[in-house]
C-alpha cells in the first residue's frame, strides 16, 4: 500500500504486509556540484535521518523509531570508479557510472524504517525525513552538527488501515 | 538643550561599529565555518548588548552628575582598548590580505595543471594495465584446452599445468578456472596458493560471465594493489566458464600513484573550501582580536577602576565637604602618590572640622550677645519711642545717629530729619537755638550743659523747651558724640506763670478790695452831703461819678483776679443742651442778629451749666463788642459719640495772627476797658471740664469752638 501524496511530495511511504517502507529522492541535489566534487576526488556523503512518531495532541509526540542511513560515495581517480559505501551495512560496490553515484546518494528506494506490529490500526503517525550532504570524509565530531542545515527534510502523516 | 558630550556617545558609536562588523561576519546559509563564527557572532553581540545597555545608561544621565572619577576611568579604558584596537585591526587587515595572496599563490593554475598532469599519468598507467590485461584475457576466451577442461576433458594435474604456463607466460600472479557454477576447477598462484578457501566470484566476474565480456577490476590486498581480470570461455554456443587472473602492480609506481590521486583529491578538497579557509582564518583572527580587546578592555577597566577609585573617593569626600559634611575620613589609602594626597585630605578636614567647632561656638556666643544686644536696643527703642522727652543722639561729625518721636513732636521737626543728617545744616531758621545750644555743648569745656529757650513752631506757635546736652566720651565706648535731651516745658512754665499771677491777684485783691469799698461809700456820701454846698455841682458830679466809677472797675478787676485766683471747680451733672440753647436765646433775645440753633432736646451732657453758661455769654459779648450790628452771629452745638461742641461764629473782619496767637493769655487784651481775663477763664474752664476752647478760625468767620466730653467722668477716670 502505498500512502497518498501529491506531485510535490518526495517522501513515499509503502505500508506493506510486514513492515513500513518509504521512498525519498532529492529533486534539489545540485547534480553539477556533486558530479564536480566526485570529479575532484571530493568524497560525498548523504545522511539520511528517518524517524516515525506517534501524532499526540496535547502532549509531545511518542518516538516510536529513530533511525540514520548514511551513504558515501568514494571516488577513485585513477580508476575512474566510484565505491558506494552504506556505512551502516558495510556493503560497498563499485560503479565505473558517475549518474550510478549521484543515484545512490540521492535516492532511497524501499527502505524498511518500521515494523509493522509496532504501529497501532488506525492511529495517526507522522514520518520524518531529513537529509544532510557532506562534502569529504566525515570526521568524528565532539558536537553534534548543528550548523549544517538538512538539504531536504520533509514529513508525512499516515495510518494503518 | 544641553550638548552631549562625544564621550557618553562612544559605547553607542562602539556598539554600531560592531553591529555593522556583526553583520558583515554573520555567517551564510552554506558557511563552512561552523563553530567559531558563532562563537564569534555571540561574543559580539554580548558585547553590542554591554555597549548599547552602557550608552543608553549614559544618555539618560546626562543631565545628572557624573560619579566621581568616572570620565577618568571612561577615558582610561577608551585609551587603553583604542591602543590595542587600532593596531589589533591593522594586524587582521593585513593578516586577511596576506592570506588571500597565499591562497592565490596555494591555488595557483600551474599547480592545478600540475596536478592534474600528474593524475593523468597515473590514470594512464591504470589504463595501459587494464588494456594489457583485457588484450591478454582476449586471447584466452576461445582457448580450446581451458575449454576442454571446463567441459570436463582434461585432468585436474593438466590443467594445472596449463594455467601455471600461462601464469608464467603472461607474468600473472594468480591464475584461476571456473565452470558455469562457479566452482573453482584449477588454479594456480606464484609462491603456491595462498589459501585453500577459493575466493567467491565478484559481481564483476558473474556479469561478465553473463555478458561474455572481458572485465577488470582493481583490489587491494595486504601486499599491495592487485588488478583482477577476468576473461568469460566462450564453447561453441555459449559461456562455458571463466578465466580468473590476478596480476600484482608494481608496489612503488602503484605508491606513487595513490600518492598522486591523494594529492590531488586534497588539493581539490582545498580548493573547493578555498573560500572557507579564508572564512575561518578571519573569523579566527576576529576571535583573537576579540579576546585580545576583551582581555584588555577588562584589564583596562581593572586598571582605570584602581587607579580612579582613589581620585573619585577624593572627589566625594570634597563634595561633601562642599555640601557641609566635614566628617568624612577616606579609609582606604593605596601606597603611592594618591594615597598622600589622601591622607593630606584627611588632615585637611580634621582641621576643618576643629576650626568648623570653634567657628561654631564662636558663633553661638556671638548670637547670644547679639540676641542681648538686640533685647537692650530693643529696651532702649521701646524707652526712646515712649519717652515724652525728646532725644537727640549726635556724633562727633555733628550728623544725628539717633532721634525719637518725641523730639520731632516736640520741635516739630519737618520729614527730613532723619539719621544721618546733619544737625547744623538742619538746624537753620527756627531750629536756630537748637544749633546755638549743641555749638556751645561742643566748644565749651564742661561735659554738661543746660538751657532754656523758646522756640518758634509752625502755625505761630510757640514752645518754651528745657535743652540738656552731654558729651559722650569714646574713652567708656566706641561712640564719641552728643546727647541731647529737649523737654517741652511750655505747660509747666504757663502752669508757673498761672500760678504767680494766681499768688499776685491774690494778694492784690486781698491789699486793694479791703480799700475800694469805703473809697466807694465815701465818694457816694460826699456826693450826697456835700453836692448842695459845693459852687460847681456838675465838676463835682464828675469828679465823684469817676471815682465811683474806677473804684467799681477796680473791684470788677479784684473780682476777676479772685475767680482767676481762685477757679471753683466746676459741679457736673447732666444738662440738656438744647435747655442751655434756650437759656442764651433768652438772653440774648434783644439782639436780632443773633441765630441760636436748636438742637434735638434728647442731646445731653455733663458740665458744669453755670460755668458753661459763664463761658457762652463770654463769647457772645466778645462776638457783640467786636462787631457791627449788621453782622450776624450764630450759636449752634455739634454732637459725636464722644464730644459736645458748641460754636460761636461771626461774619466780622476778625482778628490778627498776632492777636490770635495771644487770644488766651491772661491780662491781653485788645479792649480799652478789658482785663484780658475772660479768654483765660473761659480757656481754663474748657480745660477744668477736660476738654478746650479752640480758635478754629480767626477771621470770615470767626470761629470760637468750646468741646467738652459728653462724659467727664470717664474722662476723669482716663485721665487720671
Amino acid at each position: 500500500m502505498v500512502c497518498a501524496a501529491d506531485k510535490a511530495t518526495v517522501l513515499r511511504i509503502h505500508i506493506a504486509k510486514e513492515v513500513v517502507h518509504c521512498s525519498v529522492e532529492l529533486p534539489e541535489i545540485d547534480k553539477n556540484d556533486i558530479a564536480t566534487n566526485l570529479k575532484d576526488g571530493v568524497e560525498i556523503s548523504a545522511i539520511w535521518h528517518l524517524g516515525v512518531v506517534k501524532v499526540r495532541d496535547y502532549w509531545l509526540n511518542d518516538q516510536l523509531a529513530d533511525i540514520t542511513v548514511s551513504r558515501r560515495v568514494k571516488p577513485d581517480l585513477l580508476s575512474r570508479s566510484w565505491q558506494l559505501i552504506e556505512d551502516a551495512s558495510g556493503i560497498s560496490r563499485r560503479v565505473y557510472s558517475l549518474d550510478q553515484a549521484i543515484y545512490f546518494l540521492s535516492h532511497l528506494q524501499q527502505f524498511a524504517v518500521v515494523d509493522r506490529s509496532l504501529l497501532a490500526p488506525l492511529t495517526l503517525y507522522r514520518m520524518h525525513v531529513a537529509v544532510v550532504i557532506h562534502h569529504g570524509a566525515i570526521k568524528e565530531r565532539w558536537l553534534p552538527d548543528f550548523w549544517h542545515s538538512p538539504l531536504m527534510s520533509q514529513q508525512q502523516d499516515f495510518k494503518l488501515p | 538643550m544641553k550638548k552631549v558630550n562625544l564621550l557618553r556617545l562612544m559605547p553607542l558609536l562602539l556598539a554600531s561599529i560592531l553591529i555593522a562588523v556583526t553583520v558583515l561576519m554573520w555567517p551564510g546559509v552554506d558557511s563552512e565555518v561552523g563553530l567559531l563564527a558563532w562563537v564569534n557572532i555571540t561574543v559580539m553581540l554580548v558585547l553590542i548588548l554591554l555597549l548599547l545597555r552602557y550608552g543608553v545608561r549614559l544618555l539618560r544621565d546626562r543631565n545628572q552628575e557624573p560619579k566621581p572619577g568616572s570620565k577618568l576611568r571612561a577615558r582610561l579604558v577608551i585609551g587603553l582598548v583604542g591602543l590595542l584596537l587600532v593596531p589589533a585591526m591593522v594586524i587582521q587587515l593585513v593578516a586577511s590580505q596576506m592570506v588571500d595572496r597565499g591562497m592565490d599563490v596555494w591555488f595557483d593554475v600551474r599547480v592545478d595543471t600540475l596536478l592534474d598532469r600528474a593524475l593523468s599519468l597515473a590514470q594512464g598507467f591504470y589504463e595501459r594495465l587494464d588494456k594489457d590485461m583485457k588484450r591478454s584475457l582476449l586471447g584466452y576466451i576461445s582457448d580450446g584446452v581451458l575449454i576442454a577442461a571446463v567441459g570436463g576433458n582434461m585432468e585436474y594435474r593438466a590443467t594445472g599445468s596449463y594455467l601455471s604456463e600461462i601464469r608464467e607466460r603472461e607474468g600473472w600472479l594468480k591464475v584461476e578456472l571456473f565452470d558455469l557454477n562457479e566452482r573453482q576447477l584449477g588454479g594456480v598462484q606464484s609462491g603456491g596458493l595462498s589459501s585453500l578457501q577459493v575466493e567467491p566470484l565478484s559481481s564483476t566476474a558473474k556479469l561478465s560471465m553473463q555478458l561474455g565480456r572481458v572485465a577488470t577490476e582493481l583490489k587491494a590486498n595486504v601486499d599491495g594493489e592487485v588488478a583482477i581480470g577476468y576473461a568469460p570461455l566462450v564453447g561453441p554456443t555459449a559461456v562455458v566458464g571463466l578465466l580468473r587472473v590476478e596480476m600484482q602492480l608494481p608496489e612503488g609506481v602503484i605508491q606513487n600513484a595513490r600518492s598522486v590521486e591523494t594529492d590531488f583529491r586534497n588539493y581539490r578538497h582545498l580548493e573547493h573550501n578555498r573560500q572557507a579557509i579564508s572564512q575561518t582564518f578571519t573569523h579566527v583572527m576576529l576571535f583573537v582580536t576579540l579576546c585580545v580587546l576583551l582581555i584588555a578592555g577588562l584589564v583596562a577597566l581593572l586598571f582605570a577602576r584602581r587607579l580612579t577609585s582613589p581620585i573619585g573617593n577624593l572627589a566625594d569626600a570634597l563634595r561633601r565637604v562642599t555640601e557641609g559634611d566635614l566628617d568624612v575620613e577616606i579609609r582606604d589609602a593605596p601606597d603611592d602618590e594618591l594615597g598622600s594626597l589622601v591622607r593630606s585630605f584627611n588632615k585637611m578636614t580634621s582641621r576643618l572640622r576643629h576650626h568648623a567647632v570653634a567657628i561654631d561656638q564662636g558663633q553661638q556666643a556671638l548670637t547670644k550677645a547679639l540676641d542681648s544686644s538686640r533685647e537692650r536696643q530693643f529696651v532702649l527703642e521701646s524707652l526712646l519711642a515712649n519717652l515724652h522727652t525728646g532725644v537727640l543722639l549726635v556724633d562727633g561729625k555733628g550728623r544725628v545717629r539717633l532721634l525719637n518721636q518725641a523730639v520731632v513732636d516736640i520741635l516739630h521737626l519737618p520729614d527730613n530729619w532723619q539719621p544721618s543728617i546733619d544737625l547744623l545744616q538742619a538746624s537753620q531758621g527756627n531750629l536756630q537755638d537748637i544749633a546755638d545750644f549743641y555749638s556751645e555743648l561742643k566748644h565749651q569745656q564742661e561735659e554738661h550743659l543746660q538751657r532754656e529757650f523758646d522756640i518758634s513752631l509752625s502755625e505761630g506757635k510757640q514752645a518754651h523747651v528745657l535743652a540738656r546736652g552731654a558729651r559722650l566720651d569714646a574713652s567708656s565706648s566706641d561712640f564719641s558724640g552728643y546727647l541731647l535731651v529737649i523737654d517741652d516745658i511750655s505747660d509747666v512754665t504757663e502752669a508757673q506763670r498761672n500760678k504767680a499771677w494766681a499768688e499776685v491777684a491774690q494778694r492784690l485783691a486781698h491789699e486793694i478790695k479791703n480799700p475800694l469799698t469805703p473809697i466807694k461809700l465815701s465818694a457816694e456820701r460826699l456826693q450826697r452831703r456835700f453836692r448842695a454846698q459845693v459852687d460847681d455841682p456838675r465838676v463835682f458830679d464828675v469828679c465823684t461819678q469817676a471815682i465811683i466809677a474806677q473804684v467799681e472797675r477796680l473791684q470788677r478787676l479784684i473780682a476777676d483776679f479772685s475767680t482767676l485766683a481762685r477757679m471753683p471747680q466746676p459741679k457736673i451733672r447732666h444738662v440738656v443742651v438744647n435747655l442751655l440753647l434756650h437759656e442764651m436765646s433768652d438772653l440774648f433775645c434783644s439782639y436780632r442778629r443773633i441765630e441760636v440753633r436748636f438742637c434735638d432736646e434728647n442731646w445731653q451732657c455733663q458740665c458744669d451749666p453755670d460755668q458753661v453758661r459763664q463761658v457762652l455769654i463770654n463769647l457772645m459779648d466778645n462776638a457783640l463788642a467786636e462787631t457791627n450790628e449788621l453782622i450776624p452771629i450764630r450759636l449752634y452745638t455739634t454732637f459725636s459719640d464722644k464730644w459736645i461742641e458748641w460754636h460761636v461764629e461771626d461774619d466780622g473782619e476778625g482778628m490778627s495772627d498776632e492777636v490770635s496767637a495771644r487770644l488766651f493769655e491772661a491780662y491781653y487784651s485788645t479792649k480799652a476797658t478789658g482785663s484780658g481775663l475772660g479768654l483765660a477763664i473761659a480757656k481754663r474752664i474748657a480745660e477744668d471740664h477736660q476738654g478746650d476752647l479752640l480758635l478754629l478760625s480767626s477771621a470770615m468767620p470767626t470761629h470760637f469752638c468750646l468741646r467738652l466730653p459728653r462724659l467727664v467722668e470717664e474722662c476723669r477716670g482716663v485721665s487720671a
